[in-house]
């Protein structure tokens, strides 16, 4: 089985592929043309370098948020149609989870973090594993908020994920040696551990459809908040 | 020999739109999946909310409009998809699965402009004889466009601010109309009388301007209903809804009369989502037909956005090669020149 990686849910750009026991080729670049412009000319080359038409894919995985929205997205319309034309099996992997799945033999913790904006992270706490196993649904809270969570563990945190650069400081100062930062090429998401995670599942049968898959986003957009607390409170919307 | 088919995908605004069209005329499907409802309680159009909506759906619709046209992907001689001018993030959910679908079939990929594309509505129903001029007014355009083909196109002159359609959506808002704000005002200034208020047409009598300008007017409309309100000063709805109407009608008629006349051509087209409006309508054909031109419009269901009339203006950029990259991005801004060959 020959899986196409996908993953733009944050400013980098991530694609691979692997098989079963391989990973054939992962380009990866941080650069400052959008998604839109990158994606497909990134996964055009990849497949020519090593030889491969799109024809030869068996199975799209593509990093299904949270993330930007408009990044998740991009990478989710293009695992679709990809998937619809090709009329191969997609599967959407947790973001959080990716980033997790990237340090398996981690003595403790691991939590992805990435910025939310707004102050807030996204988050998830998992046990390391090759496939992590999750110990918290997906939250957008505010880093203050989940380093006073973690204070209470005793154990290791191993922090991954784009908003470790942006928080390194609060981070050490709250956790102290408990905390465990990576360096930046460590941290980010990448397209071949998505790709990995995604042929694990396809292979026991378990699929997503392009009919029906939406990324996690996590947040409902301002004007449903907006909305929705209007309704509580009774007031006015506009 | 067998007919080329193109695929059309819009999903600039707030319809996810998928068609497939004959040689840029012969509609063989053209399946609209319309967010209105998803949008009316916000009163108007939430770009997040478009945009996520549009992913949900968009390869369904682009399935069923394969499927109705009885074909499938392997058919179709390319691919045609809006990238500009509309929402950003709707847009770029249309313009990433075209590519896409494009790229793994191995055929050809045409960006389309979207004030284009309303125009190419009307080559659908139509034979247009060329040069003609166009107007084409929707929520997101004013337009003033001269062209000497399917597929030369400049601009003549635009709004300075605001959209038409963008104008009768906020006065339908203020006026407790609802959301959209065309057919809601349209149907309310019909028991109104369009002479009881006396509104700012910006630039009427200026023979040199083909541009619009609807700022003026909304502010307009606004100070004078807050002016009665607070006197409490017993008014009329229909009233206000005719003679803003009236307002926007008026200099939409005199700027495209005045076009046509400095262009000399016997054909004038009407296109975009306001075109769907009756009295304009009316009131564009008779002063036309009193110099001698003649005035075609699409039926309101193509006038509306839709992807039929996407494919109908793709064909001409396909005949004349003008192929996009893998690296097609969305366009959210408009260019004064369109030129296919
Ligand atoms: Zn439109």
């Amino acid at each position: 089985m020959i899986v196409l990686g996908i993953e733009t849910a944050t400013l980098v750009c991530s694609v691979a592929v692997v098989t079963a026991d391989k990973m054939l080729a992962e380009y990866t670049q941080q650069a400052k043309k959008t998604h839109s412009e990158r994606l497909l000319p990134l996964i055009d080359s990849l497949l020519k370098d090593i030889g491969l038409k799109v024809n030869d894919l068996n199975g799209i995985a593509v990093a299904a948020g949270p993330g930007s929205f408009t990044g998740l997205r991009i990478g989710m319309v293009t695992a679709k149609s990809l998937a619809q034309v090709l009329d191969i099996p997609l599967y959407g992997v947790p973001t959080l989870e990716a980033l997790a799945a990237q340090h398996p033999h981690f003595p403790g913790i691991i939590s992805p973090i990435l910025d939310a904006r707004r102050k807030q992270v996204y988050n998830a706490l998992f046990l390391p594993a090759e496939e992590p196993q999750r110990l918290t649904a997906e939250r957008a809270l505010p880093l203050t908020d989940l380093l006073q969570e973690l204070e209470q563990e005793r154990e290791k945190v191993l922090f991954v994920g784009d908003a470790v650069p942006v928080y390194r400081q609060l981070i050490k100062e709250k956790l102290g040696d408990r905390a465990h930062l990576l360096p930046a090429e460590a941290s980010i998401c990448r397209a071949a551990t998505v790709a990995r995670l995604g042929l694990k599942r396809m292979s026991a049968g378990c699929t997503h459809s392009w009919h029906d898959l939406v990324p996690f986003y996590v947040r409902l957009s301002e004007a449903e908040r907006k909305y929705l607390r209007s309704l509580k409170e009774g007031g006015d919307f506009c | 020999m067998e007919k080329k088919l193109i695929l059309g995908l819009e999903t600039s605004c707030d319809e996810t739109a998928a068609a497939v069209v004959a040689e840029g005329r012969e509609m063989l499907s053209n399946v609209i999946a319309s967010q209105i409802k998803e949008h009316q309680k916000y009163g108007g159009v939430v770009p997040e909310v478009a945009s996520r909506k549009h992913l949900e759906i968009v390869n369904i619709i682009v399935a069923r409009a394969l499927q109705e046209a009885n074909c499938t992907f392997s058919d179709l001689a390319a691919i045609a998809v809006t990238n500009g001018p509309g929402l950003v993030g709707a847009l770029l959910v249309g313009v990433n699965c075209a590519k896409t679908l494009a790229y793994a079939l191995g055929k050809p990929l045409v960006a389309v402009n979207h004030v284009l594309a309303h125009v190419a509505a009307n080559y659908l129903v139509h034979e247009v004889i060329f040069p003609a001029v166009c107007l084409v007014v929707s929520g997101g355009h004013t337009s003033l466009l001269y062209l000497t083909s399917r597929s030369q196109a400049v601009l003549l002159g635009g709004t300075r601010d605001d959209a038409a359609g963008e104008a009768f959506d906020k006065i339908a808002r203020v006026l407790d109309l609802g959301y959209p704000g065309g057919p809601a005002i349209e149907k309310a200034a019909a028991e109104g009388n369009p002479k009881a208020f006396n509104f700012p047409r910006a630039f009427s009598g200026q023979d040199d301007i083909l541009e619009f300008s609807f700022s003026g007017l909304k502010s307009a409309v606004i100070n004078n209903l807050h002016h009665m309100r607070q006197k409490g000063q017993s008014f009329s709805v229909s009233d206000v809804a005719a003679s803003f109407q009236e307002a926007v009608i008026d200099i939409l008629v005199e700027k495209t009369v005045l076009a046509a006349a400095a262009k000399q051509v016997k054909t004038v087209l009407l296109a975009g989502g306001v075109a769907a409006n009756n009295l304009l309508r009316e009131r564009l054909e008779k002063s036309l037909q009193n110099d001698g031109r003649t005035l075609l419009v699409p039926p309101a269901s193509l006038c509306t956005d839709n992807a039929a009339m996407v494919a109908a203006a793709g064909w001409d950029f396909y005949v004349s090669q003008k192929f996009a990259g893998l690296d097609l991005n969305a366009t959210p801004v408009l260019d004064k020149i369109w030129q296919a060959d």
